[in-house]
């Protein structure tokens, strides 16, 4: 039913499958219960969703947060050596 | 008017993410800027609030700035984000099993305020009912049927073949109509 409503089906079976629809009037209640879905899914596909105006800020400030942190990493490392990695773990910098 | 672009449009997906790896943050921005409304949309989707929406699309983005090392240009940057943000909204998902409140007022174009009403509240019912099925099934019609996403790229963010990703999304389909119809 689903590949009719989508018009994936050949021509030959949607041609027998529009046979049958015509016979069965079961199989017409089942056509349309899917189409009020499709329209009620079309219907959520176009709602507006706003975007939060602050969300770049927060992921822009929340990478700098984490390049500085990696940067500070491997400062620590270059200049402290063993001590520099065991501070970064004990840190949580890592 | 169209042959004076700028830098940030002329510059790709691909070559703003090897910037972004040799450390250029605004090739990164640009990323953030490109794909945060499909992102948010999909996060939102999903998690069915705008709060923990905007919550897992920062973690999502935050994630891809970290692994933007292990990006291979098999998939485009944008279907790997998806399956970022789609791992980030389950994890968040699982983490709040305790509903939170959804959106009771949706927007709409519909002039006519009592049909408004009428398909507010059936989008509603719907953004709960797609809550009641498994994660694949959900996953596969919010991204091909809200999101028009074709299942050959629902199949790569989700990891599994083509064929899988549209039984999923039947599946769920058949669910939904015994929920809602």
């Amino acid at each position: 039913m689903q590949e009719y409503i989508f018009e994936e089906l050949d021509d030959e079976v949607r041609a027998e499958c529009e046979r049958e629809l015509e016979r069965d009037p079961r199989l017409r209640a089942e056509l349309e219960r899917y189409q009020a879905l499709y329209a009620l899914l079309a219907a959520a596909a176009h709602e507006e969703i706003e975007i939060p105006e602050s969300l770049e800020g927060r992921i822009r400030r929340s990478v700098l947060i984490r390049s500085y942190m990696a940067a500070v990493a491997n400062m620590l490392e270059d200049t402290l050596g063993a001590y520099g990695r065991a501070l970064i773990y004990y840190l949580g910098l890592g | 008017m169209g042959l004076e672009l700028s830098n940030s449009e002329e510059r790709n997906d691909v070559t703003l993410v090897a910037e972004a790896r040799a450390g250029k943050r605004e090739a990164f921005s640009e990323l953030v800027r490109r794909h945060q409304t499909a992102i948010y949309r999909v996060c939102y989707r999903v998690l069915g609030n705008p709060e923990d929406a905007e919550d897992a699309a920062q973690e999502a983005f935050l994630r891809a700035y970290d692994r933007l090392a292990t990006f291979e240009s098999r998939s485009t940057f944008k279907t790997w984000m998806t399956r970022l943000a789609v791992n980030v909204s389950l994890n968040a998902r699982v983490r709040r099993k305790s509903s939170s409140p959804l959106l009771d007022v949706l927007r709409s174009n519909e002039p006519d305020p009592e049909a408004q009403s009428i398909r507010s509240e059936s989008v509603h019912e719907l953004r709960e009912a797609l809550r009641l099925l498994p994660d694949g099934q959900r996953i596969a019609i919010v991204l091909h049927d809200l999101e028009g996403m074709p299942y050959k790229e629902i199949a790569e963010v989700l990891d599994v073949p083509p064929g899988t990703a549209k039984v999923w999304a039947f599946r769920g389909r058949e669910r939904l109509r015994d929920l809602l119809t």
